[in-house]
């Protein structure tokens, strides 16, 4: 099938001096009709960002995933605005009828029993004010954006009890620098959690002064939460980057696994027929039978152990997904290598002496290709599903890895939900990852498919 | 016709019982069960455990004749053997409060044993003999008590099955209710700005993750207040309120999940009658319609529609076989009291009873569905012998 590149083209025109036209390999043919798919070709380009994304997780997150500090536990995404501190008014209406604000104040006694007011705090968001800023600690139009300085306030509502409100300070802004080195080395690149490379380079951050003592002795925070934080106080850019290694690593993996078990199944029992083919196909029937989530569930429980560490549960995850899934794949592979085993080509390899293995593995299975890319990447979506429904559930992923159905496992409680809504961004990256696989796959199906018209759809 | 549904019947309990067995080893072979967390509990005694363990069907009590035949046995470097008067160890009788903890568990052959305080001992009961014993239970409707619930297995079930179904079938006439026309409405002019509208849905709700849509519903419902968040009706006035007033009630809290579920099924069946109706507008009985100066609308819904219609009814019935099952995270997410809460509780505690009987009902709605679905096709498709 592949040998056709090199053959060389019968010339076709009857110009002679017009050189023939080469002939196109299949491969290249498949590639040039989904070129012309311009939903597929986005489609695939926005795959190729999120996985790039994720394998440089830790060069392009501003922090180390893992660190968190409960002080600034559900900080708002910067990108979008900032909390304000100030002070807590009544809306009251005066005699004239005006509406008029009234300062919240509070009345303590202190222990000499004199009392004293206070003025009671409390937070605001504000949009696009107080977040990512272009202006200079002078106050000044720069192009270097700059954030502000994090500080808690210490106030107390109104049965007198401690609250503790972290907002931005406006008068301390800190530039973004780039290429910031951290003090401990941390994973720059990465394919899918495997072959690490370590440094210490952060694309972007910024940095505390070390001269400025509101710094060193705690009051104020330089952090960077473009897309806010999570209930820990970690920043959730970076986890969402890191959770990217599992969450779309996953898909791939599986669909691997469980397209090679589908092959061997399918391709064994197309092809000897008989006995095994009854045995194995009433095997595929059973298992579809099963409830697919279900079936993973109770997979879930004979392999995964809570005392496994992540690496392994992720291993293990990938391989209940792919034994959960592989038996529809199976079943349509058997029936093509069924037809295909009758073609002449596989009958005349047959004749010539290649043996069984020779005739699926060179003749038979190639010849499924196209169908088991299309499927593949129309499936992977339900591998990422599955890894997010099991993380979600909290029978996968574990803290303090980051996961995207980890990650959205906080939002499971609505009152964080109501009041913390960027909780839920872990979600928009699986709904633009399996959009971009619908994308592309449907893009290979038509480009596959030698009956559909391109560029219309239908 | 007849023969082919009499042999798919009859393949049903077949393929049942292989399910039954696949999910009970598959649970047998997973490290610990229920009580394996009581273990840690010094508040309860060897005995009461290996009661509860035999009440639950995992473990068998022994009587002295079954344990006199073991004959002698070696374990915690001593031998053992039982007999009518007592223990012996080392051929020396000794009392069993005194090998308590060398006996307490042990295994003969390939059985474990378990002694407890009072000098009674238990037998494992092996995975083939506990299917069996289920499958006799199954046959008679006994399902079993819940390990957690201490309640009858059916039951529990029973009661969560029908809030579950109340949704996915709300989420059915949701999902059938718009695919339809929006399918038909982009088939008429493909190409066209609703053609072009509805494969942006289509792609939309193939895509959303429905963990994620749920969220965003629930966020949507917290913020604006307009939709209830959680249960499936007011659980502190329903009891006094009107009838009308109680059926608003339930269609309020219906409306947020069955409105994230259907959407994401509709996706699928509104691209299936799109491409239905693309195709059959295009046969030649249609253009001898529109020559013979029919209606627009008559050719449309009379004779494409018609025979777009086949492929669809088939679809139907495999959404019937999902009934149970596609709501599960979107249950999960928000806070509807059907399956998919005792599904996770049970898988989570291992509560054996509950995990098994919760597939078999999804597993008989699957087959069942499928079966509709040939039957169907069948029945509306003459070109279709069953056979």
């Amino acid at each position: 099938m592949t040998n056709s590149n090199s053959q060389p083209a019968t010339p076709t025109s009857s110009n002679p001096t017009q050189p023939p036209r080469p002939v196109r390999g299949p491969w290249r043919t498949l590639f040039l009709r989904l070129k012309k798919n311009r939903i597929a070709v986005v489609g695939g380009w926005i795959l190729i960002v999120l996985y790039g994304l994720s394998c440089f997780a830790g060069f392009l997150s501003p922090s180390n995933y893992t660190d968190g500090d409960s002080q600034l536990s559900l900080y708002g995404p910067m990108l979008f605005g900032g909390y304000h501190i100030i002070d807590a008014v009544d809306i009251e209406t005066d005699a004239d009828g005006n509406e008029i604000e009234v300062p919240r104040v509070l009345v303590f006694e202190d222990e000499y029993g004199e009392e004293f007011e206070e003025a009671e705090k409390t937070r605001e968001w504000r949009h696009f004010s107080g977040g990512i800023t272009f202006t200079d600690p002078e106050g000044n139009f720069t192009f270097r954006p700059h954030v502000y300085a994090l500080q808690e306030v210490i106030s107390y509502d109104e049965y007198g009890e401690e609250k503790y409100l972290v907002g931005i300070d406006p008068d301390v802004r800190l530039p973004i620098q780039f290429f910031v080195q951290s003090e401990e080395e941390h994973e720059l690149a990465s394919l899918c959690g495997w072959f690490r490379i370590f440094g210490t380079t952060h694309l972007f951050g910024v940095r505390a002064p070390k001269d400025d003592e509101r710094f060193t002795n705690g009051d104020h925070v330089a952090r960077v939460f473009l897309l806010g934080s999570d209930k820990s106080g970690r920043d959730l850019f970076t986890r969402i980057l890191y959770g990217g290694q599992i969450s779309l690593s996953v898909g791939l993996i599986g669909i691997v696994i469980s397209m090679g078990i589908g092959l061997i199944i399918g391709g064994i029992s197309g092809y000897f027929g008989g006995w095994i083919d009854v045995g194995l196909m009433r095997f595929t029937e059973l298992l579809m039978a099963i409830p697919g989530l279900y079936l993973i569930l109770t997979l879930r429980n004979v392999f995964i152990q809570d005392s496994m560490d992540s690496r392994e549960t992720y291993l293990w995850i990938v391989v209940i997904l792919a034994l959960a899934g592989w038996a529809a794949t199976g079943r349509v592979i058997r029936g093509m290598v069924l037809s295909l085993k009758e073609q002449e080509y596989a009958l005349s390899a047959r004749a010539l002496g290649a043996g069984h293995t020779r005739v699926i593995l060179r003749h038979i299975l190639p010849n499924t290709a196209s169908f088991v890319i299309v499927t593949a990447t129309l499936y992977v979506p339900y591998y990422i599903l599955g890894e997010v429904a099991l993380s979600f559930l909290g029978l996968g992923i574990t803290e303090p890895e980051a996961s995207w159905g980890l990650l959205l496992k906080d939002a499971q409680s609505s009152e964080i939900l109501k009041y913390s809504p960027w909780i839920v961004i872990p979600g928009l990256f699986i709904f633009i990852a399996v959009l971009a696989y619908n994308f592309l796959g449907d893009g290979l199906r038509d480009a596959a498919d030698p009956r559909a018209v391109l560029g219309k759809k239908g | 016709m007849w023969t082919f549904i009499i042999r798919r019947l009859l393949t049903v309990p077949l393929l049942l019982i292989g399910v039954a067995l696949i999910t009970f080893l598959l649970q047998r072979w997973a490290p610990g069960d229920f009580f394996t967390q009581m273990e840690m509990d010094p508040s309860k005694t060897t005995a009461d455990l290996l009661r509860m363990k035999a009440d639950a069907g995992l473990m068998k009590r022994v009587s002295t004749d079954t344990l006199v035949e073991l004959s002698s046995f070696r374990t915690a470097g001593s031998s053992f053997s039982f007999t009518e008067q007592g223990i012996l160890r080392d051929g020396q009788p000794v009392a069993s409060t005194d090998v308590r903890t060398e006996l307490r568990k042990f295994t003969v052959g390939l059985r474990l044993f378990e002694m407890d305080e009072q000098g009674a001992v238990y037998r494992e009961i092996s995975s083939l003999e506990g299917f069996g014993r289920w499958c006799l239970g199954a046959l008679r409707g006994n399902f079993g008590l819940s390990f957690q619930h201490r309640r009858p297995v059916f039951e529990l079930i029973m009661e969560r099955l029908w809030n579950t179904l109340k949704l996915s079938l709300a989420a059915l006439v949701i999902a059938w209710g718009l695919a339809v026309p929006l399918g038909v409405l982009a088939a008429v002019k493909p190409g066209s700005l609703p053609d072009h509208l509805c494969g942006l849905i289509a792609f939309f709700g193939l895509s959303i993750p429905s963990v994620f849509f749920a969220l965003l519903m629930v966020l949507f419902a917290s913020l604006t207040g307009w939709f209830p968040i959680g249960d499936m009706v007011d659980v502190v006035n329903y009891d006094s309120m009107s009838l009308w007033e109680k059926v608003k009630n339930q269609v309020h809290h219906l409306f947020l999940p069955a409105i994230v579920i259907g959407t994401g099924t509709m996706a699928g069946y509104m691209r299936q009658t799109r491409g239905n109706m693309v195709e059959a507008l295009t046969q030649d009985y249609v253009r001898t319609a529109r020559a013979k100066g029919l209606s627009p609308n008559k050719v449309l819904f009379k004779h494409a529609l018609r025979n777009a219609i086949n492929p669809l009814i088939t679809l139907f019935g495999y959404s019937l076989a999902y009934l149970l099952t596609g709501s599960f995270l979107v249950e999960v997410v928000m806070n509807w009291p059907g399956m998919a809460r005792l599904v996770v509780d049970a898988i989570f505690a291992k509560d054996e009873p509950i995990v098994m009987a919760a597939v078999m009902v999804g597993s008989l709605l699957l087959v069942l569905g499928n079966l509709v679905a040939d039957l169907l096709l069948a029945l509306t498709d003459p070109r279709v012998r069953l056979s």
